[in-house]
């Protein structure tokens, strides 16, 4: 399974409210590999995350994406998450009156096709939270309703352990995480990889980089991937941050941005 | 005596039909006297002005209910034994113009708790009805209820002696059974102090959904205009909690106009919910008159508007005593061309430093021809209000909600109805009694287009 192509971007372009923002990315991502696309502010990382779920907002102008040798841009996105494309939200939505339990099996469910014994939801459920170390009353509570930010990431990894995806899509999931947090949160990601899962990690910083080791890590600039390497770039930026290689890659992209 | 009022859109009621319940009903004096007073304060009444702000978006001068006719002696109950299936402390099924069943746990009855009709609340508890009858809900308040204070037969009297406490409901079924009636449903609900009783009120006619025990009602004429004018008077003692629900499932042909309000003693709790499911238009008026210390009270409010049925809500949250709380909460949603009008009024008086005072009305508008009309009011005359908010909101669908859910593979359909009942859940979960939770939002769901199928935490973990 590993080593199969799970997701090809190829010169995908997308714009918000009339604004483009990606100008062309280009991604391959395989089973089994973990990617990492960090980037300054504002440089469109989650426009990207957003755009491969589907949001309504972002409009795909231009390139292609295909999941499983699939193309994805008729598919709603409720469609692309029973295909199994995952997002984890970098500000997850609060919905009142919605409780995580019934939320989480409506989940299974539908990505699932059909009905899912609730013995069987139940042990997914609390092996999944305990793993997360995750109160049991947690699934009492309304989705992300009064969650602190540790809980809303926790409760994005639990909704991923849940529905078993083939490709993860972390929008800044170490954001506004404390350090033990931000551990149990890498923690919970890393029991849950496996040869047939492919994770794409959006992050700013690298820090959630030293639980989590990517295989891959792309810079993204101005809607832009500018460079490429291995789990080593990462560090690089750690140490010299943006400004080298914006400095040797940006100007070059201004000027091709000028003439197209 | 006064002339018969005819030839307009006002229901087609008579002073020979007040003069025909006194006959029947054997009232003692003092209480025929009062209802032709109210009588001819109906008479005398104007309908209320559409100038007026409360009265703007019902024009009720414009309505027409001359086909109602007063609804007089009861149809036999199919099974007149009304369900006693142990979830009820007692029941009391009012028919068209008649009480037709009440039961009542005899432990109750043996500690001095009443629950009886309004007529045999005037033969054997003259004094309690002469004292509570129409003195929160007063005649003079507006034609319709002066009509009611002439009209009302049958109704229900409940009565709660100092520190009984009745753990479970005690249920007032009415029901009206054919189209083009007119009734006039009268409740009064007395709580002595440091009681406490669970009261709900559940109304149906024919095309408002089964109401549950009782099977389902026979049509009556199709299409004709049914006219409901309700009046229901809660006395919570010092210290005691009443709670109030009333369930809304008049038929679509029906007008329904209601007043509700609740005077509270010291540190006495109420808490009322409306739940608007049936009926063609409904005018609801829900008080609060907390006139001493240490009083709080919840008013909740979940409607569910489909073709054109509109409500029209007009609360009043009236802090006099000090440190009196109250916290209001009311949701819609609507489609079709459902209307809603809520017209909330916060008073907090010079007299009530301390208090605390909260009013929220949400509508999710689930069609483009929806509407909805939320207006708070605020009147501070108090100096130390240690708090006060207010929030309304009118619009669609959270997009970035949907697209949460979507995003977890549930299609957009199921998504909108987990939305729509997550809605209403955030209202109803505050409801303390599980069963009536879940009974009003099953009927809230049956409403909006089925449940999305959810279990509870705990129906997970025993399964």
């Amino acid at each position: 399974m590993a080593d199969e192509v799970l997701l090809k971007i190829s010169g995908l372009k997308v714009a918000v409210d009339g604004k483009q923002i990606l100008n062309g990315v280009d991604l391959v991502v395989n089973r089994g590999e973990v990617h990492a696309i960090m980037g300054p502010n504002g440089s469109g990382k989650s426009t990207l995350a957003n755009a491969l779920m589907g949001h309504p907002k972002y409009a795909i102008t231009e390139g292609t994406v295909l999941f499983k040798g699939q193309n994805i841009f008729g598919l709603s996105p409720d469609k692309r998450a029973q295909a199994g494309m995952f997002l984890a939200f970098q500000y997850p939505t609060s919905i009142p009156g919605v409780t995580m339990v019934n939320f989480l099996r409506q989940a299974m469910k539908a990505v699932r096709g059909e009905d899912v014994p609730v013995r069987e939801f139940r042990e997914k459920l609390l092996a999944t939270m305990k793993l997360l170390k995750m109160d049991e009353q947690f699934a009492r509570r309304y989705v992300n309703e009064g969650f602190s930010g540790g809980e809303k990431k926790r409760a994005e990894i639990l909704q991923m352990g849940i529905l078993d995806p083939d490709l993860a899509i972390m929008d800044e999931t170490d954001s506004g995480l404390d350090i033990d947090a931000l551990r149990t949160v890498a923690e919970g990601i890393n029991a849950l990889t496996s040869p047939k899962l492919g994770i794409v990690l959006i992050t700013h910083y690298q820090r959630l980089l030293n639980y989590i080791t990517p295989q891959f890590v792309h810079i993204l600039y101005q809607g832009r991937i500018i460079q490429s390497g291995g789990a080593e770039l990462a560090l690089q930026l750690e140490e010299q941050g943006y400004d080298p290689v914006i400095a040797k890659y940006g100007p070059a992209l201004a000027a091709a941005g000028e003439k197209a | 005596m006064t002339e018969t009022v005819v030839g307009s859109g006002l229901p087609s009621v008579t002073e020979a039909d007040v003069d025909a319940l006194i006959a029947r009903s054997d009232a003692p004096e003092w209480l025929a006297e009062r209802r032709w007073t109210a009588w001819r304060t109906y008479v005398a009444m104007d309908l209320p002005d559409p100038g007026d702000e409360e009265w703007r978006r019902t024009d009720v001068r414009a309505m027409r209910f001359d086909g109602a006719r007063l609804a007089m002696a009861a149809m036999p109950l199919a099974d007149d034994a009304a369900a006693r299936d142990g979830s009820l402390a007692g029941q009391l099924v009012q028919r068209d113009a008649d009480v037709v069943a009440v039961q009542l746990d005899p432990e109750l009855a043996a500690r001095g708790v009443i629950l009886c009709d309004l007529h045999t609340a005037a033969r054997e508890h003259e004094e309690l009805l002469k004292r509570y009858l129409s003195d929160a809900v007063r005649p003079s308040e507006w034609k319709f209820v002066a009509l009611n204070a002439a009209l009302w037969s049958g109704g229900c009297f409940l009565y709660v002696p100092k520190g009984v406490e009745i753990a479970l409901p005690v249920q007032l079924s009415t029901s009206v059974s054919a189209d083009g009636l007119a009734a006039f449903p009268h409740t009064i609900i007395v709580a002595e102090p440091n009681s406490r009783v669970i009261f709900v009120d559940e109304t149906q006619s024919p095309d408002g959904g089964p109401l549950s025990p009782q099977p389902p009602l026979p049509l009556g004429e199709k299409g004709s205009a049914g006219f409901v004018s309700g009046a229901v008077e809660i006395y919570a003692g010092d210290g005691a909690k009443v709670d109030y629900y009333s369930i809304n499932r008049w038929g679509g042909s029906v007008n329904n106009f209601n007043t509700v309000r609740a005077i509270l003693g010291r540190d006495a709790e109420v808490l009322t919910m409306a739940a608007g499911i049936g009926s063609k238009v409904t005018k609801m008026r829900i008080d609060a008159e907390m006139p001493n210390a240490g009083a709080r009270v919840t008013l909740l409010g979940v409607t569910f508007g489909d073709g054109s049925q509109h409500f029209d809500y007009n609360t009043l949250q009236n802090h006099v005593g000090k440190s009196t709380i109250s916290d209001l909460q009311f949701k819609s949603a609507l489609t079709d061309s459902a209307s809603l009008v809520w017209y909330g009024i916060t008073r907090i008086n010079e007299t009530a430093g301390g208090s605390e005072a909260n009013q929220t009305s949400r509508n999710l508008l689930l069609s483009e021809h929806a509407k909805a009309s939320p207006i708070p009011i605020l009147e501070i005359k108090a100096h130390d209000v240690s708090k006060c908010s207010h929030g309304a909101t009118a619009g669609p669908v959270d997009e970035n909600e949907l697209f949460y859910l979507e995003a977890r593979a549930i299609p957009r359909t199921v998504a909108e109805r987990m939305l729509v009942e997550g809605y209403f859940a955030s209202v109803v979960d505050r409801i303390p009694n599980v069963a009536l939770r879940s009974r009003i939002m099953t009927a809230m769901l049956a409403k909006a287009g089925g449940g999305s199928g959810t279990l509870s935490y705990d129906d997970v973990l025993s399964a």
